[in-house]
Parts: structure tokens; C-alpha cells; sequence
């Protein structure tokens, strides 16, 4: 279900002081202007902290404890409540001790666009767009999975290249050079050998694993014990060449001497950070060492850094596990001529001392290589030596028939470490098979998911960006893939491929993009909020272009809530006489004390706010709040009789002094009701006298407090005023409006003039 | 609760061709049980090849 805003309640947020609510009835679409410094951002921003738990402009460190209004009235619970159409709805309260789940919809959803940001996303980079993007649609875990899944498969192809290597080591101990045997070729050896023998001659090579085969040949022969030097001479000539490549050590020793692998000293740091920051709520001071932080900025911080280090603590696993292999290869080489020394001197035969490999990997230092570069020199040159002597030892051809037997046994153990590598490559292939084909089949889906993601955001910009330039001559704006982890905007001009469009758009032409791009991503993908946040984004626009985003927010968005803050006259009139089922917002001017005033007078509210501080002993309190409703009252009553006050340019009409007002007041009743004039009189005087004293908190400083009974009988004196120009039945306002009939309240029991109180 | 990645590949799993019976139930049920911490995710490539090679066996 798709959710609008009904109402936004901010007390004690950013440029609001006390309290201030916006209506948006039941979930209409708002036009809200306001000159510039007159608060209408607080809204943006009150909607931005309540989905998303921060605001961008604040995101700078030290900023953020402006969320909280920092006004005099500012002591009071900073909190934004609001009430949608949905589940969505609540209170957010500042200090913010909200989850992360609490912000899961605003992060994949797209709700906010400021003119200030507005070509943010035009201008990222390739890769920033993508990562973008992929916040956006939530495309991160799916990544993270083809990792894995990745990983996994180039493990398995490891397994397959290790039981390739271990079947042709044994093929050359067997007997061929060239390191290829087959099966038959195999067996008919052995057959040969048997047959010699004159013992059991197998049939297949299946047979010569049996236990009983082996057994049978035992008793067969002269004696059950393999003779030393044949089993040496076999040794000797199973021995392959050492290829050693230590190309992956050089990598690894690269890795550990850069910059970037000492912070991986830092990870488990990270990894426990993160932990605790996830498992409590945001803190507003640092675990460590208790200065004040921002909890989300800090855990966010926090995230970023620990996936860098796991990123390169991966990089370094991958070349470390070359690396590893490489070391063992040197060091099984090493191992097996050092066990061929051993057996010699059990024979008497001195063969010359191998070293052993004694480097290990260390992520603190580079390994040594010349030590191993020795070392596959001197095993390259102790395989000549020792096949030379172990030559001149060996039996003469044709020797004895224990000889013989302890050459067949040499060949039955290395027929049975062939066959067991050949099984484990069957099962590796099998397995790197399968593990090719998913990884395949979550490629091709997910390059079919962005390219149909990427054509359908691409077909919505382009319609977007035609209805607010019709008839210019761009064609083929898209947004492309841009190599495997980027996006880049694109657009045709005059028969050229532009990519990025930077170089032949205006800053306008780009701003109308990026704002296309965002209408876009928001129908395309919001799927929960079916709101849309428009903060002046139309700095940048002429006129013509402004009339035709109005004529696109209200045409193609009327099944949309948009919300569209602007300071530009005639882009409010243009859009809210497009949109006439809009709700209009006009903010006239802002103040420290009061915060942003709108064009609704509202001084009954502020009376009874003034009664509630007077009746918990806040006399100054209850003293201002009553000065406050009798400028309001004033200010509308002369708004109301059109008044003549000396022209004031802006906001500065908002802040006329209530002398002023009174003047107004008298010109205004003098023009259209001259007869009541004398019997209003005297209440304005005494109205006036309160402003200098009673009401006059300055002055209670200087003289002592006004008594509560003198702040009461002001009050009175107020609601008297107010009263006098509403209908006692409906509530409603009478006032001067040309014709009798015209200047009557709703239900038309009232008149103008009103009575003045007696 | 983990969405986007569990039904991507529930979707994927859905067109590879002579998936071993059971292997898509256990990569599915993997992903899904693997908590949204980095330290698990580290793992979770082991996992997957340990059930694609128990899977691929004859």
C-alpha cells in the first residue's frame, strides 16, 4: 500500500520555536511559498529527519544539534510527528534513538529533491551513480551475493588445478616423460611386469586396489619385503621437474609493503566497533574515548571503513592463497628429496643435504625470495647429481626377482595416487560445473534486471525531459551501463553520442534533467511512498520552463502527493491555478521569537496558549503570548478593512509595531463604519495602555512583574476584540466586503458592522 | 530480515537446468539464515561451495 502525509507537526525544529502544523487534509498535494530565510524548508527538512534520521545540509560535523531549534523557546521536546495514510506515521524526537530499520523505506525510495542538490546526481561519478543507484533499489545484497557465489565457483576451479597437477606428477612417476598415461597403457605395463613375475596378472586396473591381489602376489614370490634400492631407484625416478613460479610471492610481497594493507592491523577494531554500535542504540558520545559524536554519522563511518578493510583483507587472502601454494610446492619438492637422502644413507649411499623451506607467510613482512630462488636452483641441480648416483647403484637390467618386485610395488603406489587424483578431478569438474552454471544463470539475471531497470527509467526521463523542453532537439537520453559497476547519463545531440551531457547542456537543460531523472526514479520505483518533495528546484528555470513544469507536476503527478516549496510568485500562482484541488501555503516572513508566520491568523490559539501560561504562574510567559495574539488580531482586523499603513517592502509588513496597527484600525473603521468607531474607542485605549504596561515584559523587568490579575484583564480585553468581529452562532468572520450581502458571516446572522462591546 | 538477495536468487534458481534435487532449497535456506553482518557474509562463500561440491558428488 502506497502512503501519503495527512499532517506534519514540528515543535522545537530547526526555524520553528514552538509548535507549527501543516495540513494536507487527506493527503492532498501542497503549493507552500515563502521568500527566502521565511522557514518553508523546515518542512523539507522535518520530512527528510523523519524518514531518513539526518539532513543532508547538517551532515557536516558539528552541525547536526541545529535539527534542534536554537531559539529562545528552544528548551522544550525537539520532535516531528506525522500522520499518513499508512503504517508510517509517528513521532521522532531529537535526540534520535531510532534503528536502522526504522529508516528501510526512505533508503530504497526516492521522496526529497532540493535545488540545491538538484544536479548532485547529474554530477557524481560513474561509479557513485551506481552506488546510488543500488542503494536505491536495494541492489547491495544481491551484489554481495554474486561475490560469494563467485568466490565459491574460483575455489572449485582451484581444486580442479590441483588434482590436474597431482595426476600429471604421478603419470610421470609412472613412466611417461611427457606426463599423459592412459588407462590401458597403464594396465598393460603392469600386465607385462606380472607376467614376468609369473605372478597374478590382473584384467583391469580396478583389481590391483584389492587387498587379495596384493596378497597373492606376496606369497607368490621369494620374499614379501621390498627391496631398498629398487624402491629408491623408483624414488628417484618418479622425481618431476620443480616448476616454481614466484611471480605470486613478488605479489605478495607488493601487498604487505603497501599503505593500505598496515590499517588491516585495524580490522578486528572495526569488526568489534560495528558490532557495537549495531547491538545498542545510536550514542551521542563515542564508545572510546566519550567525545560527542553523531551516532548514525559514526556508525556509518564506521561500516564504510570495515567494508574497505575486508575488501582488502579478501585481495589479500586471494594472493596470499597463490603465495601459500607456491611456498608449499618449493616445500613438498624439498620434503620429498630430503625423505630420498634419508632412504639412501639407510643403504650407505651419501646423497648430497637439501634445505628445508623455511619462509612462511606474515602479514607484518615480505618473504625473502632469494633463499627461495636458491633453493629451486639447487633442486634442479640435485636431481641431475643424485640420478647419477643412484644410477651407478642400481641393479643391472634383468636383476633379481625381489628387485623386480620392489619395482612393481613403486608402480602399484603410484597407480593408486593417479587414480585417486583423477577421481578428485572427475568430482572437482562436477562440482566447478555446477557452481558455473548458477553463477552464469545469477549474471545473466542480473544483467537483465538493470538492463530492464536502466530502459524503463530511461523511457520515463525521456518523456519527462520532452514535456519540460517540447520540441528541442534531444533525442536518446538514457542511462547506460558504464563497465560492470557504473551508470552514466547519455543523451544524442545533433547526431553525436554525448556521454556524460555536460558538455552540451545548459546548467538549466541539466537541472531539468536531473529533475526528470528523479520524477522518474520515484515512478518507477516507490513502491511504499507516493509522496514527492520538491524544495525550490527551480532556481535556474525561465519563465516559460517554469510554466511547463508547473502544467507536468499537475498533469502527470495528479495521481501523486507533491509537495512543492517554492520562494517564485508566479511559479506558486502558475501551479496552484493549474492545480486547483492543491492546498496553498503561503509563509509571509520569520522571525527568532515566533518562527515562520503564515497568512492564517491564528490569535484565538495563541489566547488560549497565553490563558494555559497564566494559569501555571508564567506571567512574562503568559505576557508575551497575549502581546503576540493582540498583534495577530490587529494585523488581521486591518488586513481585513484594508487598512492604509505607509508601504513597507517584504517581510517587514509583518513586523509593524501595535501603535501602528491601532492607527490602521481607526483609518480602517473611520472609512467603512464610521458610527462604530466612538463605542470601540475606548476599548482600544485600554488595549493600548496593556501594551505599555501589563503587556509590556521589558518593562517588567525594570518596574517588577505585572500582577496576574492585569495580564488576566488584558486577556479579556483581547478575547472582547476578537469576539466583536465574529458571528456569536457560526464563529465565522464578518467583515467589510463591498455589498451588504457580501459582508455577512456563513450562516448570515451577522452583519457588518459588527457591534462594538459595551 | 533478508529480501532482495534471498528472492533474486530464488528467481535464479528457478532457470538453471538440472539443479541437483535439494541444492536450491539449501542455497536458499543459506542465504536466508545468513545474519545482515559483515563477519557472516565473509563466510558464506565457503558455505555455498561446501553445498554445490556435497551436491555434485556421485
Amino acid at each position: 500500500m502506497t502512503e501519503r502525509v495527512h499532517r506534519l507537526t514540528m515543535r522545537s525544529f530547526r526555524g520553528v520555536p514552538d509548535t507549527m502544523e501543516v495540513d494536507f487534509g487527506e493527503g492532498q498535494s501542497l503549493a507552500v511559498y515563502g521568500d527566502n530565510g521565511t522557514g518553508k524548508s523546515t518542512i523539507a527538512d522535518a520530512l527528510e529527519w523523519y524518514f531518513t534520521g539526518g539532513i543532508e545540509l547538517l551532515s557536516h560535523e558539528g552541525r547536526q544539534h541545529a535539527i534542534k531549534n536554537l531559539g529562545p523557546a528552544g528548551g522544550g521536546e525537539t520532535a516531528v510527528e506525522l500522520v499518513t495514510s499508512g503504517e508510517l506515521g509517528g513521532k521522532a524526537v531529537y535526540p534520535d534513538e531510532r534503528g536502522a530499520e526504522a529508516f528501510g523505506v526512505a533508503s530504497r525510495e526516492t521522496f526529497l529533491l532540493r535545488g540545491r542538490t538538484l544536479a548532485d546526481f547529474i554530477n557524481k561519478t560513474k561509479t557513485e551513480k551506481w552506488k546510488a543507484l543500488a542503494e536505491l533499489l536495494g541492489l547491495d545484497a544481491v551484489e554481495l551475493l554474486r561475490q560469494d557465489l563467485q568466490r565459491a565457483r574460483s575455489d572449485i576451479k582451484k581444486q580442479v588445478k590441483a588434482a590436474e597437477e597431482r595426476i600429471e606428477a604421478a603419470a610421470r612417476a609412472i613412466g611417461a616423460g611427457d606426463g599423459k598415461v592412459s588407462e590401458d597403457s597403464v594396465l598393460q605395463s603392469l600386465q607385462q611386469i606380472c607376467r614376468g613375475l609369473g605372478v597374478d596378472v590382473p584384467d583391469s586396473l580396478e583389481r590391483v586396489a584389492y587387498p587379495a591381489w596384493i596378497a597373492g602376489i606376496a606369497g607368490g614370490g621369494e620374499s614379501t619385503s621390498v627391496p631398498k634400492l629398487e624402491a629408491l631407484t623408483a624414488a628417484v625416478a618418479g622425481l618431476g621437474p620443480v616448476e616454481v613460479d614466484l611471480d605470486p610471492i613478488r605479489g605478495w610481497n607488493d601487498l604487505v609493503s603497501s599503505e593500505g594493507t598496515k590499517d588491516l592491523a585495524r580490522l578486528t577494531l572495526f569488526k568489534d566497533a560495528d558490532a557495537l554500535l549495531a547491538s545498542s542504540p545510536a550514542p551521542d558520545r563515542c564508545p572510546l574515548c566519550s567525545q560527542a559524536v553523531d551516532g548514525k554519522k559514526l556508525s556509518s563511518h564506521v561500516r564504510e571503513v570495515l567494508g574497505g578493510l575486508l575488501e582488502a583483507s579478501r585481495e589479500m587472502e586471494r594472493i596470499g592463497e597463490d603465495a601459500r601454494s607456491c611456498l608449499d610446492t618449493l616445500g613438498a619438492a624439498s620434503e620429498t628429496r630430503r625423505a630420498i637422502v634419508a632412504q639412501a644413507k639407510a643403504l650407505r649411499i651419501e646423497l648430497p643435504r637439501i634445505p628445508s623451506v623455511a619462509a612462511a607467510l606474515d602479514a607484518r613482512g615480505p618473504i625473502e625470495l632469494a633463499p627461495l630462488e636458491a633453493l629451486a636452483s639447487e633442486i634442479e641441480r640435485w636431481d641431475r647429481a643424485v640420478r647419477e648416483e643412484v644410477a651407478k647403484s642400481a641393479p643391472a637390467q634383468g636383476g633379481t626377482r625381489q628387485s623386480q618386485l620392489g619395482l612393481l610395488a613403486a608402480l602399484l603406489e603410484q597407480i593408486r595416487v593417479w587414480r585417486a587424483a583423477q577421481k578428485d578431478l572427475v568430482q572437482a569438474k562436477k562440482a566447478y560445473d555446477l557452481a558455473d552454471r548458477i553463477y552464469d544463470a545469477y549474471l545473466d539475471r542480473q544483467k537483465e534486471q538493470l538492463e530492464q531497470m536502466l530502459k524503463s527509467i530511461s523511457q520515463s526521463v525521456a518523456e519527462l525531459y520532452s514535456a519540460l523542453h517540447p520540441g528541442e532537439e534531444l533525442g536518446g537520453i538514457t542511462v547506460e551501463p558504464w563497465t560492470a559497476k557504473g551508470l552514466e547519463l547519455a543523451v544524442d545531440f545533433h547526431g553525436s553520442r554525448q556521454r556524460p551531457p555536460h558538455g552540451v547542456l545548459s546548467e538549466s537543460h541539466l537541472n531539468s534533467l536531473a529533475i526528470a531523472l528523479f520524477l522518474a526514479m520515484a515512478q518507477t520505483f516507490n513502491q511504499k511512498l507516493r509522496f514527492l518533495v520538491l524544495d525550490d528546484v527551480i532556481n535556474s528555470f525561465d519563465l516559460e520552463h517554469r510554466g511547463q513544469l508547473a502544467e507536468l507536476l499537475a498533469e502527470k503527478f495528479d495521481d501523486w502527493q507533491l509537495i512543492v516549496l517554492t520562494h517564485d510568485r508566479q511559479f506558486f500562482e502558475h501551479l496552484t491555478r493549474r492545480a486547483p484541488g492543491w492546498k496553498r501555503l503561503e509563509i509571509t516572513s520569520w522571525s527568532y521569537d515566533e518562527g515562520p508566520r503564515t497568512t492564517k491568523y491564528s490569535s484565538p490559539g495563541i489566547l488560549a496558549e497565553a490563558s494555559e501560561r497564566l494559569a501555571e504562574g508564567d506571567v512574562n510567559g503568559a505576557a508575551t503570548k497575549a502581546r503576540r495574539a493582540l498583534e495577530e488580531l490587529l494585523q488581521e482586523v486591518c488586513e481585513a478593512l484594508r487598512a492604509e499603513l505607509p508601504f513597507r517592502r517584504g517581510t517587514r509588513n509583518d513586523q509593524r509595531e501595535i501603535g501602528e496597527l491601532l492607527k490602521g484600525i481607526r483609518r480602517g473603521v473611520k472609512e467603512h463604519a464610521k458610527g462604530m468607531l466612538e463605542g470601540l474607542e475606548p476599548l482600544l485605549k485600554n488595549l493600548e495602555a496593556d501594551v505599555q504596561a501589563s503587556l509590556n515584559v521589558e518593562a517588567h523587568a525594570s518596574r517588577g512583574r505585572a500582577a496576574s490579575s492585569e495580564i488576566e484583564a488584558a486577556l479579556r480585553r483581547i478575547e472582547e476584540l476578537d469576539r466583536m468581529w465574529s458571528c456569536p452562532d457560526c464563529g465565522t468572520r464578518v467583515w467589510h466586503k463591498g455589498s451588504p450581502e457580501s459582508s455577512r458571516c456563513k450562516c448570515g446572522k451577522s452583519l457588518f458592522p459588527p457591534k462594538p462591546p459595551s | 530480515m533478508r529480501s532482495n538477495d534471498h528472492e533474486f536468487l530464488s528467481q535464479v534458481l528457478d532457470k538453471v537446468e538440472d539443479l541437483p534435487e535439494g541444492l536450491g532449497e539449501r542455497l536458499l535456506k543459506l542465504v536466508e539464515e545468513t545474519p545482515e553482518g559483515l563477519e557472516a557474509i565473509e563466510q558464506r562463500s565457503d558455505a555455498i561451495r561446501k553445498l554445490i561440491e556435497e551436491h555434485s558428488r556421485d
